[in-house]
């Protein structure tokens, strides 16, 4: 079915375009503590259903005590500036060779290759678009100013 | 000369941001639609029009469409009952003394090497560049540097050729013609670690690694990623052995301003030869002009607020008052990591200020506020540059003052003709640190000196390693200090400090919630009182 479904758009079936890509819309937040019964988890920001809306609660079925969105907002907020500070620091590699470049004014990596980026900005973005998502949903203002700049979409005109 | 509707645009955005003024959507739209009726004459009339809105009483820094209307529909009628005779105005005659440029906003240009001259990059910069971006960094700063000294004589090529057969010249030699080399040589190249505790120097042309460890270096803060010049011999083992070593020279700001006529370098745009005559004179009778400057304003701290309440009461009582109060971060004692929480607080933290600066009638009136971020505020990015205090921060302070104004940091401000930087980074403590070669105490053992040294020779504010302070690949030129400018300001957490270098007013307010110092800076005559409660 992969086959012809790709035929009807005139896609090449081994081409890039014909390969799957997790569109990542998921984020999962590590070891969520509620204050009230202790309970530690992980939760799914987007795929979970009960996270849904504005009211995030604890998910153990006796306790249901709200998290501390002060507390949420922040650790999301820590994760956007830690990944923002990586990209900033990360290593260019060769495309030919595949080696880390070294050297910092060489335009071409010795073998002769040109150099890309360890994470390209598109991952990276797509990345910080699912906070936006959250930060928006959830209404985290502080946490939506920060990815709003970060992805170039600013609500005045900058 | 047609100007693109991208690049109109952009230079509107830029016009209004300069004077503290934010654009909203529609405001824009009703701008460009004006700046449509004179095609051709788009700068002018831009002009125009932001002098006239300057004279409004506006209620915000965030400028609605309402407001720009108001003045575009009035500027219209004159236009269309204007007397045969006299015409519209040109360039209004009331310029603004104060203009704030924010650092996303500095135009970027490149250096050409083959016909050796700068031009405009005026594609959009991505602030998550591409690979090239990284490389460009890099290239850009050396070739910059490298533009620089080839107008040095004591680094160019000799006229005539002295007969003399070794070489006694200190002509800069590329690094891959030292291969074979006899003799001493000077090379030029950015100080790199490309393996693990062996420096090398590169240039555009090839790596060298080298011997220090003998060197004589001039005063400075020798750190790996700054751009030395250097004078030694290639030993047979391929290492070049420094003898001496130095930042290249300092280029003076009338010498470059006269090689790039025309380029608005500094971002505040470029005047005609008579209205910076008339802008000097008027800088020239601005005696009474003064700046206050403090670093380190924790809101959240009880001492600091009764200390910031006494500084601007004191000031309000005065018969002059500052023309510029500049808060530089950090505003919260605690930085912004994972056990810390309370936006709202410090939110509401801003708010008290704002009702504070209120109370003080006349500075309400008559001075201006600006605010720069510190490294550890809130925001998206440890990155430099850093983008103005997040909205939702600023949120309450905005409704009490509402021409304060948000810039990024480093942040420039042009007074008249006078240009001034400001930076607000801990960079002394991580200079030191950074070190390979302790400073040369032969000129001075003031730290501050060695730092004011380093970065006015390196043309740039923080020629740190990319892992000690991560930069935004593009942006790289907004850190840059070329032509060289009349002020720099540098907040850092180290005690208070002045030091005038070669014309250059630099200066450390210090901290103000740790040790109450701050600086009361009078530009007319470039005087830096260092001051403290």
């Amino acid at each position: 079915m992969r086959k012809n479904l790709l035929k009807l758009v005139r896609v090449k079936e081994f081409s890039p375009e014909a390969q799957f890509q997790d569109p990542f819309s998921s984020f999962i937040l590590p070891n969520v503590i509620c204050s009230y019964c202790n309970d530690c988890r992980d939760l799914d920001l987007c795929r979970d259903s009960s996270l849904l809306d504005q009211n995030w609660r604890c998910g153990v079925s006796h306790c249901g005590q709200p998290y501390d969105r002060e507390h949420m907002e922040n650790a999301l907020l820590q994760i956007v500036r830690q990944r923002e500070r990586l990209y900033h620091l990360q290593d260019l590699v060769c495309l030919r060779c595949k080696q880390m470049k070294a050297a910092h004014l060489a335009e071409q990596c010795g073998c002769g290759g040109s150099f890309r980026c360890t994470e390209n900005q598109f991952d990276f973005l797509a990345k910080m678009q699912v906070f936006l998502n959250v930060a928006k949903s959830q209404k985290f203002r502080l946490l939506e100013d920060c990815t709003s700049w970060i992805l170039g979409v600013t609500k005045l005109s900058q | 000369m047609a100007i693109s509707a991208a690049a109109i645009r952009r230079k509107v955005q830029k016009k209004f941001k300069m004077r503290g003024l934010t654009l909203r959507v529609d405001s824009l739209d009703e701008i460009l639609s004006f700046l449509s009726h004179f095609a051709d004459a788009e700068e002018e009339a831009l002009d125009l029009l932001a002098d006239e809105i300057d004279n409004e009483s506006l209620k915000s820094s965030i400028l609605d469409k309402d407001s720009v209307h108001k003045v575009v529909s009035r500027l219209i009628e004159s236009d269309q009952a204007v007397d045969p005779d006299c015409g519209i105005a040109g360039p209004s005659a009331k310029t603004s003394a104060l203009r704030i440029i924010d650092a996303f906003l500095v135009p970027k240009f490149r250096h050409d090497p083959i016909r050796k001259k700068f031009y405009e990059h005026t594609e959009k910069l991505e602030i998550y560049g591409d690979a090239s971006a990284k490389v460009n960094l890099y290239r850009d700063r050396f070739q910059l540097l490298l533009q620089s000294i080839s107008r040095d004589k004591n680094f160019s090529k000799p006229t005539f050729d002295t007969g003399s057969t070794d070489g006694e010249s200190s002509e800069i030699t590329p690094i891959q013609s030292l291969v074979g080399c006899v003799g001493k040589k000077w090379i030029m190249g950015v100080i790199s670690q490309l393996e693990d505790d062996h420096f090398f120097l590169e240039d555009l042309t090839a790596a060298v690694p080298i011997d220090i460890s003998n060197a004589k270096i001039t005063t400075g803060f020798f750190v790996e990623n700054t751009i030395i010049v250097a004078e030694g011999e290639m030993l047979i083992n391929g290492t070049f052995q420094v003898d001496t070593c130095g930042f290249p020279p300092l280029e003076e700001k009338e010498t470059s301003l006269s090689l790039l006529m025309g380029l608005d370098f500094f971002g505040s745009g470029i005047y005609s030869a008579e209205e910076t005559n008339r802008l000097s004179e008027l800088e020239k009778n601005a005696v009474n002009d003064m700046f206050v400057v403090l670093s380190d304003v924790w809101l959240d701290d009880a001492k600091t607020m009764e200390k910031l309440a006494v500084v601007l009461n004191g000031f309000n009582n005065e018969d002059t008052v500052p023309s510029l109060f500049v808060f530089m971060g950090n505003f919260c004692s605690h930085p912004c990591n994972l056990s810390y929480k309370s936006y709202s607080d410090l939110r509401s933290c801003f708010g008290k200020l704002g009702e504070t600066i209120n109370s003080c009638e006349k500075l309400k009136e008559q001075s201006r506020f600006l605010f720069i971020p510190g490294p550890d505020d809130a925001g998206p990015s440890s990155a430099l540059p850093k983008c103005a205090l997040p909205e939702y921060l600023t949120e309450e302070i905005r409704k009490h003052v509402p021409l304060a104004v948000f810039s990024s940091n480093p942040c420039r401000v042009k007074f008249y003709t006078q240009e001034i930087v400001f930076l607000r980074q801990d960079l002394l403590y991580k200079m030191q640190r950074s070190c390979l070669i302790p400073p040369s105490s032969a000129e001075t053992m003031d730290s501050f000196e060695h730092l004011v040294a380093t970065i006015t020779h390196q043309s740039h504010l923080c020629p740190l390693p990319l892992t000690v302070q991560p930069i935004v690949w593009n942006y790289d030129h907004c850190l840059r200090l070329y032509p060289t400018p009349d002020t720099i300001v540098l907040g850092d957490r180290s005690e208070q400090k002045a030091f005038n270098y070669t014309g250059i007013s630099c200066f450390n307010p210090g901290s103000f919630s740790n040790d109450s110092s701050f600086v009361v800076y009078r530009p007319c005559s470039q005087v830096v009182e260092l001051s403290s409660l």
